[in-house]
């Protein structure tokens, strides 16, 4: 160790150098890691990602000659038809997408924003914290009551503390509602969990006719845990072609457009009604991971020859008092494994503080940051925080570390033991 | 002098081998994402069709039977009249405001939407079909979002004038113009010319004929799109219920008149811009729209640029990392140079002749993976994915790019060779 840091200290712009340059490729590669990691890694208010189904189309398409179609969101009688006691299914919940609708108390100016409709479910399928206050029930939702669950930024806008605003009046598109909950702030990185305003929804009458299944809604499940999501999916497509046997006299029948997705299928940009293609997702990944690894490796691995060139005396010192060449190899990878841990540090650490100060800028593609973007975006600490990445980071070091240095050290070991004392040429 | 300095890169082969791999990677990546750069420039810089300068965007929206301030229609009337004259009410008063231009109804026809709506126009005299974007637009709508005339003898007006007389507007395109999806066999000979004067039906309906009165130019959807689709302006009557379903109002405001208007509109909305139930719900400057609509691009774009600053501070630093050792080694050869009369600036130049002569020698090997790249059309789409001025435009960009890098780089090695003290340097020899 010591000669390491002896080492490091007497070449001071070249430890500068390879430090920097491993730190900038962990940076980059980490934050490419977290930009893939808070779509798909449970935190905060979605803290069971990993089993969770969304269903978010539907396409109803006639049997009959003339080959109408038409695909929409679900009414939540459809959805409620696929999920109802869906063998695997614990908990789902129907709940409408992101809208802006103007709000305020009277006599203040409205302002935009974010508002989602959601079943008294959601609250237990998505994990908010209620600050003060109740969510709404099913009973309020089948009386239609104007309700309203809001965060604890629109509670500070008008009233001083999240309790005075339980029981007050708020204007939601223009109408009033009554404000029955404050829950804690919620990052729009969080997806489904995301809205400003929460209020009841309504839901749609039972039909079975071909209008009765498209709708406004979408749904999440929550896979209980002694299935697998992929049997869930299963389940629900065994369960559409139960509905289909059941239309056929109708002339049409349903398709879920390869829905339900998991939170990995949700996290990639897919033409809308075709398949989301995650292995070719995956690959593209690792290229990129590959492409940003290799391109500092041979970096550095010109820098790590150089300096091994400059202690070539010393290897053929080692060499001739009989140290074998793996033991200079080991040596060699671990002097530099060191190096490579320093610089991955820094990497990490200015991962992590670049990728919080700087959140609009680094999860800008994320679906509701932008629709957000009117209100302000808060990065979640939590979203950023994963023993998986600190792990990755690691991993990212060690192979870095044997890229850059497997080949110098290999080379160096080979060393003509005279020649090298002598000081001379190869 | 020349020679020797190409000897002494051959010799160091070992050390230069890495600095050629690493120069002929980061050359290959920085040259697609610099082909891609290229195409969003030139994207970004092909004329739009429209000018939003000083026009703003409104949308309109009704209050619902669920609100307090719901008026319902008396009994007998259709509240779908109702709601025309309303919004016609809305209309005029924009209007009056001293800094309004004028104020227009479009579908589909305001700038950087990115509505899909594509059908196709046919005759029954020839079943000449071309596939086009069906947009449709108040008389007025050209003026207001600055759509321009492809004929310099027809004025705009001209045009605005041939919408009110219920005939149909069509973007100027050429004669085998590739509009969308479509290949029709007349497509070769025929011109958007051609087609003025001519009744089409659209898709779908047989019963019901336009005729085309005038060409406008090219106009795009976005400022990030490259298409110039083929679009066909359908006009909107006002005087009618059509006003209504989904129709969205742009206001062009005087320039010299333009400042805070939305504050100032704003700040009348709920006085003057209400009108029984309808009101307006929205209102944003184009600039605004076009950055929301841009938004994903400009992500992309982001990422790119990331990723090439990452690649050359990566050569930067490798070449600084590698020269630094080779300049501490080489203090002795430098001294005896020095000692035979070279100058401190043909030292440094050495040193960053040597780097450079690395670019050269990859650099026919990056340009033959650039062009592979391009060949199996793996890099940006823009009018094809090879194009013989973008491609020496984005090569010759790169290899100065990676030619600064290295000579930045070498620059504080080289540098510090230069200040060499031979004396002290060869006072052990």
């Amino acid at each position: 160790m010591k000669q390491i840091f002896n080492e490091l200290k007497s070449q001071p712009v070249i430890a500068t150098v390879t430090i920097a340059g491993t730190a900038l490729a962990i940076f980059l590669i980490m934050i490419v890691v977290m930009m893939q990691q808070v779509k798909t890694e449970s935190f905060g208010q979605e803290p069971n990602r990993d089993r969770m189904l969304y269903l978010e189309n539907l396409q109803v398409k006639g049997t009959g000659e003339n080959g109408w179609a038409m695909a929409s969101r679900l009414s939540s009688h459809a959805i409620s038809q696929i999920f109802d006691n869906l063998e695997g299914v614990e908990l789902y919940t129907t709940y409408g997408g992101i809208a802006t609708v103007p709000v305020g108390v009277k006599g203040t100016p409205q302002l935009r924003t974010s508002l989602r409709q959601t079943d008294p479910t959601y609250w237990r399928v998505f994990a908010h914290n209620f600050i003060a206050g109740h969510p709404y029930d099913s009973v309020m939702c089948a009386n239609g009551d104007k309700n309203v669950v809001i965060t604890r930024g629109i509670a500070r806008r008008y009233w001083t503390s999240p309790e005075q605003a339980v029981g007050k009046e708020l204007w939601v598109n223009r109408t009033p509602y009554t404000v029955i909950g404050v829950v804690g702030d919620v990052s729009p990185l969080a997806t489904e969990a995301f809205a400003q305003i929460w209020t009841p929804y309504k839901p749609d009458k039972p039909d079975d006719g071909p209008n009765g299944f498209t709708g406004g809604y979408c749904a999440a499940a929550l896979v209980d845990r002694s299935s697998t999501n992929s049997q869930v999916k299963d389940a629900t497509d065994r369960r559409v072609a139960e509905i289909n046997t059941r239309l056929s006299s109708a002339e049409f029948e349903i398709n879920t457009l390869y829905h339900p997705f998991d939170q990995e299928q949700m996290a990639i940009d897919t033409e809308w009604g075709s398949e989301p293609d995650v292995k070719g997702e995956r690959k593209r990944r690792y290229i990129l991971y590959l492409i940003l690894l290799i391109i500092p490796a041979v970096n550095l691995a010109g820098m790590t020859q150089s300096r091994l060139r400059h202690r070539k005396a010393e290897i053929g010192v080692r060499r001739a008092f009989g140290a074998p060449r793996g033991r200079i190899i080991r040596s060699i990878l671990t002097e530099n494994l060191v190096i490579t841990l320093i610089g991955g540090i820094l990497g990490l650490a200015f991962s992590l503080a670049f990728a919080y100060l700087f959140a609009p800028l680094v999860f800008a593609d994320s679906k509701s940051m932008f629709q957000s973007m009117e209100t302000a975006p808060i990065a979640d600490i939590s979203a950023m925080f994963h023993w998986s990445t600190f792990i990755l980071a690691l991993i990212f070091c060690f192979i870095l570390n044997f890229l850059s240095a497997g080949i110098p050290a290999i080379h160096a070991s080979r060393i003509n033991t005279v020649n090298a004392i002598n000081g001379n040429e190869r | 002098m020349k020679r020797k300095l190409f000897r002494q890169t051959v010799n160091e082969w070992h050390p230069n081998l890495w600095l050629a791999i690493e120069l002929l990677i980061v050359s290959i990546i920085v040259w697609y994402i610099a082909d891609f750069l290229y195409t969003a420039c030139a994207t970004r810089l092909q004329t739009t069709g429209f000018n939003t300068e000083h026009v703003y965007r409104m949308e309109f929206k009704r209050t619902g039977p669920s609100s307090p301030r719901y008026i319902a229609p008396a009994e007998g009337e259709d509240e779908n009249e109702i709601a025309a004259t309303e919004l016609r009410r809305l209309l005029a008063a924009i209007r009056q405001r001293p800094e309004v231009v004028d104020a227009s109804l479009s579908y589909q026809a305001e700038p950087y939407s990115q509505s899909y709506y594509g059908t196709s126009i046919w005759s029954e005299y020839d079943s000449l079909e071309v596939n086009v974007y069906r947009r449709a637009m108040t008389p007025n709508h050209p003026s207001v979002v600055g759509y321009e005339s492809a004929r310099a003898d027809i004025s705009i007006e001209q045009l605005q004038d041939l919408l009110r007389e219920g005939k149909l507007l069509l973007t100027e395109f050429k004669p085998g113009f590739n509009g969308y999806g479509n290949s029709h066999a007349n497509r070769a000979t025929i011109g958007a010319e051609d087609l003025v004067g001519r009744s089409f039906h659209f898709w779908g309906d047989s019963i019901n004929s336009y005729t085309i009165g005038g060409l406008l130019k090219p106009i795009k959807r976005t400022s990030i799109e490259s298409g110039l689709p083929i679009s066909v302006f359908i006009p909107i009557d006002e005087s009618t219920t059509d006003i209504l379903e989904g129709k969205t109002i742009s206001v062009r405001v005087r320039p010299e008149a333009d400042v805070d208007f939305i504050a100032n509109f704003k700040a009348d909305i709920e006085r003057l811009y209400r009108s029984g139930n309808t009101y307006i719900s929205n209102v944003k400057s184009y600039d605004t729209v076009r950055i929301e609509s841009d938004h994903e691009g400009m992500v992309e774009i982001r990422k790119f640029i990331a990723c090439m600053v990452f690649m050359l501070v990566s050569v930067f630093l490798g070449l600084l990392g590698t020269f630094w050792f080779r300049t501490q080694q080489r203090v002795s050869e430098i001294a005896v140079r020095k000692v035979n009369g070279a100058s401190n600036v043909s030292v440094f130049r050495r040193l960053i002749s040597e780097g450079l002569i690395i670019l050269v020698a990859v650099t026919p090997l990056a340009v033959l993976g650039d062009w592979l790249l391009t060949h199996y059309e793996l890099n940006a789409d823009y009018y094809g994915y090879f194009e013989i001025g973008r491609f020496i435009a984005t090569v010759a960009a790169t290899f100065i790019l990676l030619a600064i890098m290295i000579i930045g780089g070498i620059w504080f090695p080289a540098n510090r060779a230069m200040k060499v003290d031979p004396a002290r340097a060869l006072a052990d020899e």
